[in-house]
């Protein structure tokens, strides 16, 4: 322990977050602004943005700041991101496996397809590990057993196979098999 | 956010190894290119389904080892879009020996389907069907010194137990997990000089099964057992007792145990049968009822449960698996097929549909028992093949000319 290189700042954001339930109402949270892309404005408590290991990153590199840009995400997904870590900070707080499990389940129930869909770039850009596993996890169970055209639509995605690709594809697809042995 | 198209080839990874079956991610690389480009093609050794020469040293002395062989067991159906007012599922089990050439399997036996309709063409397309792979089977076969002597045929029927497999990590490794002769369990990790004989046993084991990734067995008063990879007994059941024959099922995540109760009686005249033609028939044993458990992890007990509402069990030779009802053709759920040796008609319908064949159907709600001849409507989904199959591969022989297929 007598090399610590954690840094000054995130050492008073530990003592900040150590369990104090009486205090919590009183204290002051601070807030922090996100841009999305088209230009919307979130403001979303510390504790959630620091969800984000993108935007935590970004505070780490330029503290000053009060404003984060995300220029690679726009409104909906965001908002629905910013629901999902909302959640997940009460879990941090009060740890309960089954009712996390349940949210998360009724998170991702709840939404179409187009959300899920989304919301995983978005995931991803935020560097949120907890909610692309649940997204990931969920997409994966709605393609499941489903011909290569409905994971095209699902996803949204243009074949770009040349005639002789998608010729070769069905061969990979084909059940090419024998009858009973001839010999 | 740029379009999926162009997503971190990471990300599209990370999706594809929440894909369970070889055939979703099958169709996932053939989404588009640049998906393509983003997930490694299948490792061949789980693509060529023939693998290298297991040692038998440790519980068999007849044959100079076992390869081992992966049948898939897959449910085939029209995608919705078709709107079909009947679901279509059929059922069928594919073995590959090596890449692209098949053969087709009666679902819950380990005999090759015979008498292929002549409209049945030998390729059919997958692309654009819905297709559930509803478990895979492995199956030992006997490798002699000298493959033509005599004793080849006698060594090959000597193990017919079922087998269990657990991928490891790397999935190059593996662990078998089978049923002794003695009734004992027998484990082989890949790279072992012998199979391991667990010598712990109460009563002598009926089936094993893997659920939720671990080995589980039942021996036949119906005490369940998990067993751990240092070939540990770890009890997860108590008996239930009760009938002759115990499988272990899994539906829908939970782990079932189907108890099947057997009968020696031979003076029913429904099945029609002549005594005097066939001795291995008369005395056989006929199967009359079935009961099924849900394990209680917690009590540690097995509770009966009396409704399977929409699921359907399967109780094969070497795989037991379930589906839904509403992707059965004609089928409405809450029933066990299972593979029975009393219901032994080997008769042919015509085209060679083998409606007649030794699959049983019991019916739990109404308790009725019988052969599948006995349910027209639910012979549909085993055979003959249901005719969009045909219609669907004629689009692909256009494609390919049939020789390309079968080199």
């Amino acid at each position: 322990m007598s090399s610590s290189t954690d840094s000054p700042t995130l050492t008073t954001e530990t003592t900040q977050l150590s369990p104090q339930p009486d205090t919590e109402t009183a204290k002051p949270t601070k807030k922090i602004t996100l841009k999305s892309s088209d230009n919307q404005i979130f403001e979303v408590e510390e504790s959630v943005a620091m969800e984000f290991a993108t935007v935590k990153s970004f505070f780490e590199d330029s503290p000053s700041t009060d404003t984060v840009p995300l220029p690679n995400v726009t409104a909906k997904p965001l908002s629905q991101v910013i629901e999902f870590c909302k959640e997940q900070i009460k879990f941090k707080a009060n740890p309960d496996e089954a009712q996390k499990k349940k949210y998360n389940a009724e998170f991702v129930t709840e939404k179409s397809d187009k959300d899920l869909v989304d919301m995983i770039p978005v995931a991803n850009y935020l560097e949120i590990k907890d909610l692309l596993d649940v997204l990931n996890q969920a997409v994966a169970d709605r393609i499941e057993n489903k011909s290569v055209e409905y994971v095209r639509s699902f996803f949204g995605i243009d074949n770009d196979f040349t005639a002789e690709e998608e010729a070769a594809l069905r061969r990979e697809h084909a059940w090419a098999y024998e009858g009973v042995d001839e010999d | 956010m740029a379009g999926w198209n162009h997503l971190p080839k990471d990300l599209i990874e990370l999706i594809s190894k929440r894909l369970d079956t070889s055939t979703d991610l099958l169709r996932f690389r053939s989404v588009c290119n640049s998906w393509r480009s983003s997930i490694p093609p299948q490792s061949p050794l789980l693509s060529l389904n023939t693998f290298k020469i297991l040692p038998n040293d440790g519980i068999s002395d007849t044959s100079f080892g076992f390869s081992l062989f992966k049948r898939t067991v897959f449910l085939v159906g029209l995608p919705n879009s078709h709107n079909q007012t009947d679901p279509q599922g059929w059922l069928v089990k594919i073995e590959e020996d090596v890449p692209g050439k098949k053969h087709l399997f009666d679902p819950l036996s380990r005999c090759r389907s015979t008498s292929l309709p002549n409209n049945l063409p030998r390729v059919i397309d997958l692309m654009n069907l819905r297709i559930r792979e509803l478990g895979h089977e492995y199956v030992l076969h006997h490798v002699s010194y000298k493959p033509n002597s005599s004793s080849f045929t006698e060594a090959g029927n000597l193990y017919i137990e079922k087998v269990v497999t657990i991928w490891l990590n790397s999935k190059t490794e593996f662990v078998l997990l089978t049923i002794h002769v003695s009734g004992k369990l027998a484990i082989f990790k890949s790279g072992d000089k012998r199979w391991t004989i667990i010598n712990e046993m109460s009563s002598p084991f009926d089936d094993v099964i893997v659920y939720k990734g671990r080995f589980y067995a039942v021996d036949n008063t119906g005490r369940t057992v998990v067993v751990a990879m240092d070939k540990n007994l770890g009890l997860v059941g108590n008996p239930v007792f009760g009938g002759d024959k115990k499988y272990l099922v899994e539906s829908k995540g939970d782990l079932l145990l189907v108890d099947m109760y057997l009968s020696i009686d031979t003076d029913e005249g429904g099945i029609g049968y002549d005594a005097s033609q066939d001795l291995v028939q008369y005395m056989s044993e006929r199967t009359v009822w079935f009961k099924v458990f849900k394990l209680n992890e917690e009590g540690k007990c097995w509770i009966e449960v009396k409704d399977l509402e929409d699921r359907v069990l399967f109780l094969g030779d070497d795989l037991t698996f379930s589906a839904p009802a509403s992707e059965l053709c004609g089928c409405k759920g809450n029933c066990i097929f299972f593979d029975d040796n009393f219901f032994y008609s080997r008769e042919e319908g015509i085209d060679g549909s083998m409606v007649g064949r030794d699959i049983g159907v019991f019916e739990l709600e109404s308790g009725c028992i019988g052969p599948l001849r006995n349910f027209p409507g639910y012979s549909k989904m085993f055979w003959p093949p249901p005719d969009w199959v045909a219609s669907t591969s004629l689009e692909v022989s256009l494609h390919f000319p049939l020789v390309l297929l079968f080199t």
